[in-house]
Protein backbone atom coordinates (compact mmCIF):
# COMPACT_ATOMS: atom_id res chain seq x y z
CA UNK A 1 0.00 0.00 0.00
CA UNK A 2 1.43 3.55 -0.94
CA UNK A 3 -1.12 5.22 -0.13
CA UNK A 4 -0.78 7.45 2.85
CA UNK A 5 -3.64 7.67 4.99
CA UNK A 6 -3.05 12.04 4.58
CA UNK A 7 -3.53 11.63 1.33
CA UNK A 8 -6.58 9.51 1.42
CA UNK A 9 -7.75 11.83 3.93
CA UNK A 10 -6.99 15.31 1.11
CA UNK A 11 -8.13 13.31 -1.22
CA UNK A 12 -11.88 12.52 -0.08
CA UNK A 13 -11.88 16.01 0.53
CA UNK A 14 -10.86 17.34 -2.38
CA UNK A 15 -13.47 15.19 -4.07
CA UNK A 16 -16.15 17.11 -2.45
CA UNK A 17 -14.80 20.69 -2.77
CA UNK A 18 -18.21 20.70 -4.63
CA UNK A 19 -20.16 21.15 -1.30
CA UNK A 20 -18.55 24.47 -0.72
CA UNK A 21 -21.62 26.44 -2.59
CA UNK A 22 -22.95 27.60 0.92
CA UNK A 23 -20.02 29.80 0.91
CA UNK A 24 -22.65 32.02 -1.16
CA UNK A 25 -24.29 33.15 1.69
CA UNK A 26 -22.63 34.86 4.35
CA UNK A 27 -24.66 37.36 6.18
CA UNK A 28 -24.44 37.51 9.54
CA UNK A 29 -27.22 36.69 12.26
CA UNK A 30 -26.76 38.30 15.58
CA UNK A 31 -27.85 35.86 17.97
CA UNK A 32 -29.21 37.26 21.63
CA UNK A 33 -27.88 36.90 24.22
CA UNK A 34 -30.05 35.67 26.96
CA UNK A 35 -28.65 32.81 29.54
CA UNK A 36 -31.45 30.87 30.69
CA UNK A 37 -31.68 32.10 34.31
CA UNK A 38 -32.57 29.15 36.16
CA UNK A 39 -33.67 30.19 39.84
CA UNK A 40 -30.71 30.24 41.98
CA UNK A 41 -30.55 27.59 44.54
CA UNK A 42 -31.15 28.58 47.17
CA UNK A 43 -31.49 25.98 50.20
CA UNK A 44 -27.69 25.05 51.86
CA UNK A 45 -26.79 21.63 51.85
CA UNK A 46 -24.27 19.97 54.34
CA UNK A 47 -22.62 19.19 51.32
CA UNK A 48 -21.51 22.07 49.02
CA UNK A 49 -20.84 21.95 44.81
CA UNK A 50 -17.80 23.84 44.32
CA UNK A 51 -16.30 23.81 40.40
CA UNK A 52 -12.87 23.86 39.57
CA UNK A 53 -10.40 23.97 36.38
CA UNK A 54 -9.32 20.42 35.48
CA UNK A 55 -5.81 21.41 36.34
CA UNK A 56 -6.72 21.52 39.79
CA UNK A 57 -8.24 17.84 39.60
CA UNK A 58 -5.49 16.25 41.71
CA UNK A 59 -4.53 18.75 43.43
CA UNK A 60 -8.08 19.99 44.95
CA UNK A 61 -9.04 16.32 45.31
CA UNK A 62 -5.70 16.05 47.49
CA UNK A 63 -7.36 19.25 49.68
CA UNK A 64 -10.74 17.70 49.88
CA UNK A 65 -9.77 14.47 51.29
CA UNK A 66 -7.17 16.51 54.00
CA UNK A 67 -10.55 18.64 54.30
CA UNK A 68 -12.57 15.70 55.11
CA UNK A 69 -10.10 14.09 57.77
CA UNK A 70 -10.10 17.73 59.57
CA UNK A 71 -13.13 18.82 59.82
CA UNK A 72 -15.42 15.51 59.15
CA UNK A 73 -17.20 17.36 56.48
CA UNK A 74 -17.04 16.49 52.55
CA UNK A 75 -17.39 18.48 49.19
CA UNK A 76 -18.41 17.52 46.10
CA UNK A 77 -15.96 18.93 43.03
CA UNK A 78 -17.08 19.08 39.56
CA UNK A 79 -13.94 19.33 37.43
CA UNK A 80 -14.41 21.25 33.86
CA UNK A 81 -12.40 23.56 30.97
CA UNK A 82 -13.15 27.04 33.28
CA UNK A 83 -15.16 28.33 30.29
CA UNK A 84 -17.49 26.29 30.61
CA UNK A 85 -17.91 26.08 34.20
CA UNK A 86 -18.69 30.10 33.94
CA UNK A 87 -21.27 29.83 31.48
CA UNK A 88 -23.22 27.05 33.82
CA UNK A 89 -22.41 29.35 36.85
CA UNK A 90 -24.35 32.69 34.79
CA UNK A 91 -26.77 29.61 33.58
CA UNK A 92 -27.73 29.24 37.63
CA UNK A 93 -25.86 26.27 38.42
CA UNK A 94 -25.71 25.41 41.79
CA UNK A 95 -21.86 25.62 42.28
CA UNK A 96 -20.77 27.82 45.37
CA UNK A 97 -17.33 28.77 44.92
CA UNK A 98 -14.82 28.37 41.25
CA UNK A 99 -11.46 27.54 41.54
CA UNK A 100 -10.49 28.63 38.18
CA UNK A 101 -7.34 28.10 35.60
CA UNK A 102 -7.13 31.62 35.05
CA UNK A 103 -7.91 34.94 36.46
CA UNK A 104 -9.99 36.47 34.40
CA UNK A 105 -13.20 34.53 34.12
CA UNK A 106 -13.48 34.79 38.00
CA UNK A 107 -13.16 38.52 37.50
CA UNK A 108 -15.61 38.41 34.93
CA UNK A 109 -18.08 36.92 37.52
CA UNK A 110 -17.19 39.39 40.11
CA UNK A 111 -17.96 42.07 37.62
CA UNK A 112 -21.43 40.63 37.21
CA UNK A 113 -22.31 40.82 40.53
CA UNK A 114 -22.27 36.46 40.42
CA UNK A 115 -19.53 36.47 43.59
CA UNK A 116 -19.24 37.30 47.41
CA UNK A 117 -16.42 39.83 47.76
CA UNK A 118 -13.21 39.76 45.39
CA UNK A 119 -12.04 37.20 43.66
CA UNK A 120 -8.57 36.41 44.61
CA UNK A 121 -5.90 34.28 43.05
CA UNK A 122 -5.15 31.41 44.89
CA UNK A 123 -2.44 29.55 42.92
CA UNK A 124 -0.01 30.01 40.30
CA UNK A 125 0.44 27.54 37.63
CA UNK A 126 3.65 26.25 35.78
CA UNK A 127 3.82 24.61 31.78
CA UNK A 128 5.27 20.94 31.71
CA UNK A 129 6.55 19.89 27.97
CA UNK A 130 5.80 16.25 27.98
CA UNK A 131 5.87 13.40 25.91
CA UNK A 132 5.09 9.69 26.13
CA UNK A 133 7.49 7.36 27.18
CA UNK A 134 9.34 5.95 23.99
CA UNK A 135 8.27 8.86 21.77
CA UNK A 136 10.80 9.80 19.30
CA UNK A 137 10.73 13.57 20.83
CA UNK A 138 13.49 14.23 23.70
CA UNK A 139 12.24 16.18 26.42
CA UNK A 140 14.24 19.34 28.25
CA UNK A 141 12.91 22.43 29.62
CA UNK A 142 14.41 24.65 26.76
CA UNK A 143 12.53 22.45 23.77
CA UNK A 144 15.99 22.00 22.26
CA UNK A 145 14.65 17.94 22.30
CA UNK A 146 11.64 19.20 20.43
CA UNK A 147 13.09 21.55 18.04
CA UNK A 148 15.49 18.43 16.80
CA UNK A 149 12.58 16.12 16.31
CA UNK A 150 11.07 19.04 14.46
CA UNK A 151 14.24 19.41 12.45
CA UNK A 152 14.16 15.45 12.18
CA UNK A 153 10.75 15.23 11.06
CA UNK A 154 9.83 12.63 14.16
CA UNK A 155 7.11 14.91 15.20
CA UNK A 156 3.98 14.51 13.73
CA UNK A 157 1.35 16.22 16.54
CA UNK A 158 2.16 18.64 18.97
CA UNK A 159 -0.58 18.44 21.48
CA UNK A 160 -2.21 21.94 23.14
CA UNK A 161 -5.18 23.06 25.40
CA UNK A 162 -7.05 25.59 23.20
CA UNK A 163 -5.14 28.83 23.09
CA UNK A 164 -8.38 30.43 22.89
CA UNK A 165 -9.85 29.22 25.76
CA UNK A 166 -7.84 27.54 28.21
CA UNK A 167 -4.16 29.37 30.37
CA UNK A 168 -2.33 26.60 29.98
CA UNK A 169 -3.16 26.75 26.11
CA UNK A 170 -2.20 30.30 25.56
CA UNK A 171 1.07 29.79 27.77
CA UNK A 172 1.98 26.79 25.21
CA UNK A 173 1.60 29.30 22.06
CA UNK A 174 3.47 32.09 23.91
CA UNK A 175 6.25 29.47 25.08
CA UNK A 176 6.47 28.14 21.61
CA UNK A 177 6.99 31.72 20.19
CA UNK A 178 9.73 32.58 22.69
CA UNK A 179 11.32 29.83 21.37
CA UNK A 180 11.10 29.88 17.76
CA UNK A 181 8.73 27.38 16.95
CA UNK A 182 5.38 28.30 16.36
CA UNK A 183 5.55 28.61 12.72
CA UNK A 184 6.96 25.18 12.42
CA UNK A 185 4.49 23.55 14.91
CA UNK A 186 1.08 25.29 14.04
CA UNK A 187 0.64 22.76 10.96
CA UNK A 188 0.79 20.23 13.75
CA UNK A 189 -1.09 21.05 16.62
CA UNK A 190 -3.48 18.91 17.91
CA UNK A 191 -6.17 21.17 20.54
CA UNK A 192 -7.28 19.35 23.30
CA UNK A 193 -10.55 20.99 24.32
CA UNK A 194 -9.46 21.46 28.19
CA UNK A 195 -5.48 20.46 29.53
CA UNK A 196 -7.09 17.52 30.88
CA UNK A 197 -7.72 16.24 27.46
CA UNK A 198 -4.62 17.39 25.97
CA UNK A 199 -2.85 15.17 28.80
CA UNK A 200 -4.59 12.26 27.73
CA UNK A 201 -4.12 12.68 23.98
CA UNK A 202 0.42 12.57 25.35
CA UNK A 203 -0.26 10.03 28.20
CA UNK A 204 -2.09 7.83 25.46
CA UNK A 205 1.01 8.11 23.02
CA UNK A 206 -2.02 9.25 20.16
CA UNK A 207 0.50 12.69 20.43
CA UNK A 208 4.24 12.18 20.28
CA UNK A 209 4.64 15.71 22.33
CA UNK A 210 2.48 18.26 24.18
CA UNK A 211 2.31 20.85 26.45
CA UNK A 212 0.19 20.14 29.76
CA UNK A 213 0.11 21.51 33.41
CA UNK A 214 2.98 20.69 35.62
CA UNK A 215 0.32 19.80 38.28
CA UNK A 216 -1.13 16.50 36.16
CA UNK A 217 2.33 15.89 34.25
CA UNK A 218 3.67 15.11 37.89
CA UNK A 219 0.41 13.42 39.51
CA UNK A 220 0.50 9.81 39.87
CA UNK A 221 -2.17 8.80 37.35
CA UNK A 222 0.18 10.64 34.15
CA UNK A 223 3.56 10.92 35.67
CA UNK A 224 4.34 6.96 34.90
CA UNK A 225 3.10 7.27 31.76
CA UNK A 226 5.11 10.23 30.07
CA UNK A 227 8.81 12.33 30.37
CA UNK A 228 8.44 15.59 31.46
CA UNK A 229 9.82 19.15 31.81
CA UNK A 230 9.24 22.46 33.51
CA UNK A 231 9.11 25.14 30.97
CA UNK A 232 10.66 28.80 32.29
CA UNK A 233 8.41 30.36 33.60
CA UNK A 234 9.83 33.61 31.76
CA UNK A 235 9.06 32.26 28.60
CA UNK A 236 5.04 32.76 29.12
CA UNK A 237 2.55 35.04 31.17
CA UNK A 238 1.94 33.97 34.57
CA UNK A 239 -0.94 31.29 34.44
CA UNK A 240 -2.69 32.56 37.51
CA UNK A 241 -5.69 30.57 38.82
CA UNK A 242 -8.50 32.71 40.54
CA UNK A 243 -10.83 31.79 43.07
CA UNK A 244 -14.34 33.52 43.97
CA UNK A 245 -16.97 32.07 46.21
CA UNK A 246 -20.32 32.46 44.48
CA UNK A 247 -23.10 34.66 45.95
CA UNK A 248 -25.64 33.36 48.30
CA UNK A 249 -22.77 30.31 49.06
CA UNK A 250 -23.17 27.93 52.06
CA UNK A 251 -21.20 28.54 55.39
CA UNK A 252 -19.58 24.98 54.60
CA UNK A 253 -19.11 25.90 51.43
CA UNK A 254 -16.90 29.44 52.32
CA UNK A 255 -15.03 26.99 55.06
CA UNK A 256 -14.15 24.75 52.01
CA UNK A 257 -12.73 27.86 50.33
CA UNK A 258 -10.65 29.20 53.05
CA UNK A 259 -9.14 25.72 53.65
CA UNK A 260 -7.81 25.99 50.71
CA UNK A 261 -6.73 29.08 50.68
CA UNK A 262 -5.06 28.38 54.50
CA UNK A 263 -1.86 26.44 55.57
CA UNK A 264 -3.33 23.23 54.86
CA UNK A 265 -4.04 23.61 51.42
CA UNK A 266 -1.09 25.54 50.72
CA UNK A 267 0.98 22.59 51.27
CA UNK A 268 -0.53 20.20 48.79
CA UNK A 269 -0.94 23.06 46.34
CA UNK A 270 2.83 23.38 46.60
CA UNK A 271 3.91 20.04 46.62
CA UNK A 272 1.24 19.23 43.54
CA UNK A 273 2.62 21.43 41.21
CA UNK A 274 1.84 24.93 42.05
CA UNK A 275 3.12 28.22 43.62
CA UNK A 276 1.55 29.51 46.00
CA UNK A 277 1.35 33.96 46.23
CA UNK A 278 2.72 34.89 50.02
CA UNK A 279 0.05 37.88 50.29
CA UNK B 1 -18.76 31.69 11.30
CA UNK B 2 -17.03 28.76 10.32
CA UNK B 3 -17.02 28.20 6.74
CA UNK B 4 -14.29 25.77 6.76
CA UNK B 5 -15.77 23.93 9.66
CA UNK B 6 -19.01 24.00 7.62
CA UNK B 7 -17.65 22.63 4.68
CA UNK B 8 -15.90 19.70 6.97
CA UNK B 9 -18.91 18.78 8.26
CA UNK B 10 -20.90 18.86 4.64
CA UNK B 11 -18.29 16.69 3.56
CA UNK B 12 -18.03 13.86 6.85
CA UNK B 13 -21.74 13.07 6.15
CA UNK B 14 -21.85 12.41 2.32
CA UNK B 15 -18.53 10.32 2.94
CA UNK B 16 -20.33 8.93 5.52
CA UNK B 17 -23.52 8.74 3.56
CA UNK B 18 -21.83 7.27 -0.14
CA UNK B 19 -19.89 4.63 2.53
CA UNK B 20 -22.41 3.27 4.39
CA UNK B 21 -25.26 2.48 2.29
CA UNK B 22 -24.47 -0.08 0.05
CA UNK B 23 -22.87 -1.52 3.08
CA UNK B 24 -26.32 -1.09 5.18
CA UNK B 25 -28.28 -2.09 1.61
CA UNK B 26 -26.45 -5.68 2.00
CA UNK B 27 -26.94 -6.10 5.82
CA UNK B 28 -30.52 -4.84 6.03
CA UNK B 29 -31.52 -7.63 3.06
CA UNK B 30 -29.26 -10.22 5.15
CA UNK B 31 -31.33 -9.19 8.33
CA UNK B 32 -34.72 -8.88 6.85
CA UNK B 33 -34.92 -11.92 4.99
CA UNK B 34 -31.84 -14.50 5.52
CA UNK B 35 -31.84 -17.07 8.23
CA UNK B 36 -28.21 -18.27 9.96
CA UNK B 37 -27.59 -18.54 13.31
CA UNK B 38 -26.68 -16.09 16.02
CA UNK B 39 -29.17 -13.53 13.70
CA UNK B 40 -30.40 -11.99 16.82
CA UNK B 41 -27.16 -11.43 18.20
CA UNK B 42 -25.80 -9.85 15.15
CA UNK B 43 -28.91 -7.63 15.31
CA UNK B 44 -28.47 -6.71 19.20
CA UNK B 45 -24.63 -5.84 18.03
CA UNK B 46 -25.82 -3.46 15.35
CA UNK B 47 -28.23 -1.82 17.69
CA UNK B 48 -25.45 -1.24 19.73
CA UNK B 49 -24.27 2.24 19.03
CA UNK B 50 -27.82 3.25 19.01
CA UNK B 51 -27.40 3.17 23.48
CA UNK B 52 -23.51 3.09 23.25
CA UNK B 53 -22.43 6.41 24.76
CA UNK B 54 -20.63 8.26 21.91
CA UNK B 55 -17.82 9.38 24.51
CA UNK B 56 -17.16 4.86 25.22
CA UNK B 57 -16.79 4.55 21.66
CA UNK B 58 -14.40 7.94 21.26
CA UNK B 59 -12.38 6.35 24.41
CA UNK B 60 -11.89 2.92 22.53
CA UNK B 61 -11.16 4.62 19.76
CA UNK B 62 -8.22 6.74 20.87
CA UNK B 63 -6.52 3.97 22.93
CA UNK B 64 -6.98 1.72 19.38
CA UNK B 65 -5.75 4.88 17.16
CA UNK B 66 -2.84 5.59 19.35
CA UNK B 67 0.39 4.50 17.18
CA UNK B 68 1.40 2.63 20.53
CA UNK B 69 -1.14 0.15 20.37
CA UNK B 70 -1.19 -2.80 18.44
CA UNK B 71 -3.97 -1.54 15.77
CA UNK B 72 -2.63 1.78 15.48
CA UNK B 73 1.01 0.58 14.87
CA UNK B 74 -0.58 -1.72 12.27
CA UNK B 75 -2.23 1.11 10.64
CA UNK B 76 0.88 3.20 11.14
CA UNK B 77 3.29 0.59 9.82
CA UNK B 78 0.86 -0.38 6.42
CA UNK B 79 -0.02 3.19 5.73
CA UNK B 80 2.48 5.49 7.30
CA UNK B 81 -0.29 7.26 9.23
CA UNK B 82 -2.32 7.34 11.56
CA UNK B 83 -6.01 7.60 12.15
CA UNK B 84 -6.01 9.63 15.20
CA UNK B 85 -6.81 13.59 14.54
CA UNK B 86 -7.43 12.54 10.92
CA UNK B 87 -10.29 12.98 8.91
CA UNK B 88 -9.74 9.55 8.03
CA UNK B 89 -9.92 8.40 11.77
CA UNK B 90 -13.65 10.64 12.13
CA UNK B 91 -14.86 8.76 8.90
CA UNK B 92 -14.32 5.23 10.50
CA UNK B 93 -16.02 6.63 13.57
CA UNK B 94 -18.70 8.13 12.07
CA UNK B 95 -19.17 5.01 9.50
CA UNK B 96 -19.24 2.92 13.01
CA UNK B 97 -21.52 5.40 14.87
CA UNK B 98 -24.13 5.29 12.02
CA UNK B 99 -24.49 1.88 11.62
CA UNK B 100 -28.32 1.79 13.27
CA UNK B 101 -29.50 5.14 11.70
CA UNK B 102 -28.69 3.37 7.94
CA UNK B 103 -29.38 -0.25 8.32
CA UNK B 104 -33.30 0.22 10.33
CA UNK B 105 -35.31 2.15 8.16
CA UNK B 106 -33.93 -0.28 5.01
CA UNK B 107 -34.20 -3.36 7.08
CA UNK B 108 -38.03 -2.38 8.20
CA UNK B 109 -38.64 -1.20 4.63
CA UNK B 110 -37.53 -4.44 3.16
CA UNK B 111 -39.67 -6.52 5.25
CA UNK B 112 -42.54 -4.73 4.40
CA UNK B 113 -42.28 -6.00 0.96
CA UNK B 114 -45.00 -9.35 0.58
CA UNK B 115 -42.59 -12.12 0.13
CA UNK B 116 -45.12 -13.39 -2.97
CA UNK B 117 -43.63 -10.09 -4.69
CA UNK B 118 -40.26 -11.65 -4.48
CA UNK B 119 -41.54 -14.79 -5.30
CA UNK B 120 -43.41 -13.98 -8.33
CA UNK B 121 -40.13 -12.08 -9.47
CA UNK B 122 -37.89 -14.94 -9.58
CA UNK B 123 -40.93 -17.38 -11.00
CA UNK B 124 -40.26 -15.30 -13.64
CA UNK B 125 -37.08 -16.03 -14.35
CA UNK B 126 -35.39 -12.55 -12.70
CA UNK B 127 -31.76 -13.24 -11.46
CA UNK B 128 -31.26 -12.43 -7.45
CA UNK B 129 -29.49 -9.31 -8.69
CA UNK B 130 -32.07 -8.35 -11.32
CA UNK B 131 -34.56 -8.74 -8.52
CA UNK B 132 -33.27 -6.56 -6.19
CA UNK B 133 -32.35 -3.78 -8.79
CA UNK B 134 -35.95 -4.07 -10.60
CA UNK B 135 -38.24 -5.18 -7.73
CA UNK B 136 -36.76 -4.79 -4.12
CA UNK B 137 -34.93 -1.65 -4.00
CA UNK B 138 -37.65 0.67 -5.82
CA UNK B 139 -40.05 -0.76 -3.46
CA UNK B 140 -37.64 -0.34 -0.16
CA UNK B 141 -37.04 3.45 -1.83
CA UNK B 142 -38.29 5.48 1.15
CA UNK B 143 -36.64 3.19 3.80
CA UNK B 144 -33.73 4.28 1.58
CA UNK B 145 -34.31 8.14 1.80
CA UNK B 146 -35.02 7.68 5.32
CA UNK B 147 -31.73 5.68 6.16
CA UNK B 148 -30.12 8.87 3.71
CA UNK B 149 -31.81 11.71 5.70
CA UNK B 150 -31.15 10.31 9.14
CA UNK B 151 -27.53 9.36 8.41
CA UNK B 152 -26.67 12.70 6.53
CA UNK B 153 -28.48 14.47 9.73
CA UNK B 154 -26.50 12.86 12.64
CA UNK B 155 -23.83 12.67 10.76
CA UNK B 156 -23.75 16.61 10.93
CA UNK B 157 -24.59 16.56 14.78
CA UNK B 158 -22.22 14.37 15.69
CA UNK B 159 -20.03 15.35 18.60
CA UNK B 160 -18.77 13.56 21.59
CA UNK B 161 -16.65 10.89 19.46
CA UNK B 162 -15.17 13.62 17.42
CA UNK B 163 -14.40 15.24 20.57
CA UNK B 164 -12.53 12.32 21.75
CA UNK B 165 -10.39 11.35 18.75
CA UNK B 166 -10.47 14.92 16.58
CA UNK B 167 -8.07 17.74 18.13
CA UNK B 168 -10.00 19.83 16.97
CA UNK B 169 -7.63 20.83 13.53
CA UNK B 170 -9.58 23.43 11.55
CA UNK B 171 -9.97 21.92 7.95
CA UNK B 172 -9.23 18.47 9.49
CA UNK B 173 -11.03 17.37 12.29
CA UNK B 174 -12.90 20.57 13.43
CA UNK B 175 -16.22 19.85 12.39
CA UNK B 176 -19.32 22.25 13.02
CA UNK B 177 -20.50 20.67 16.25
CA UNK B 178 -16.85 21.41 17.35
CA UNK B 179 -16.85 24.65 15.78
CA UNK B 180 -19.65 25.43 18.17
CA UNK B 181 -18.61 24.37 21.13
CA UNK B 182 -15.19 26.36 21.01
CA UNK B 183 -17.07 29.34 20.58
CA UNK B 184 -19.10 28.57 23.26
CA UNK B 185 -16.08 28.43 25.43
CA UNK B 186 -14.17 31.37 24.16
CA UNK B 187 -17.63 33.37 24.76
CA UNK B 188 -18.25 33.91 21.07
CA UNK B 189 -22.26 33.67 21.69
CA UNK B 190 -23.10 35.34 18.30
CA UNK B 191 -20.93 32.48 16.03
CA UNK B 192 -22.03 29.62 18.13
CA UNK B 193 -25.70 30.64 17.65
CA UNK B 194 -25.17 30.95 13.81
CA UNK B 195 -24.24 27.65 13.45
CA UNK B 196 -26.66 26.15 15.71
CA UNK B 197 -29.39 27.53 13.83
CA UNK B 198 -27.94 26.14 10.72
CA UNK B 199 -27.36 22.66 12.36
CA UNK B 200 -31.21 23.18 13.62
CA UNK B 201 -32.20 23.70 9.91
CA UNK B 202 -30.82 20.38 9.19
CA UNK B 203 -31.93 18.45 11.33
CA UNK B 204 -35.70 19.33 10.81
CA UNK B 205 -35.37 18.87 7.42
CA UNK B 206 -34.29 15.46 7.70
CA UNK B 207 -37.09 14.79 10.08
CA UNK B 208 -39.28 15.77 7.95
CA UNK B 209 -38.22 14.15 5.09
CA UNK B 210 -38.55 10.75 7.30
CA UNK B 211 -41.72 11.70 8.05
CA UNK B 212 -43.07 12.35 4.86
CA UNK B 213 -41.74 8.99 3.55
CA UNK B 214 -43.19 7.66 6.49
CA UNK B 215 -46.40 8.98 6.51
CA UNK B 216 -47.27 8.00 2.61
CA UNK B 217 -45.61 3.92 2.82
CA UNK B 218 -48.38 3.69 5.55
CA UNK B 219 -51.50 5.62 3.75
CA UNK B 220 -49.94 3.21 0.53
CA UNK B 221 -48.66 4.88 -2.64
CA UNK B 222 -48.42 1.09 -4.36
CA UNK B 223 -49.79 0.35 -7.76
CA UNK B 224 -49.60 3.89 -9.07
Amino acid sequence: MSISLSTLGAALRLALVGTLFALAAGTQVSAQEQPARAPAAEQATSTPTVAAAASLRYALDEIAKRYEKDTGKTVKITYGATGTLVHQIEAGAPFEALFAADDESVKMLAKAGKTEGEPIVFARGELSVAAPKGSAVAIDADLNGLKAALAAGKVKHVAIANPETAPYGRAAQESLKKAGLWEQVQPLLVIGENIGQTATFVSTGAAEVGFIAKSLAISKEIAPKIDSAVVPGTWHEPIDHGMAVIKDASPEAKAFADFVRGPRGREVLDTSGFSVPTS
Amino acid sequence: MDWTAFSLSLQLATWTVALLLPMAILIARLLAWGRFRFKSVAESLLLLPLVLPPTVLGFYLLVAFSPQSAFGGAIKSLFGGQLVFSFVGILVASLIINLPFAVQPIQRAFEAIPPNVREAAFVSGLSRWETMRRIELPLAWPGIVSAIALTFAHTLGEFGVILMIGGSIPGETRVLSISIYDSVQAFRLGDAGVMSALLLGFSLGAIAIVHMLARRQRTGTHGT
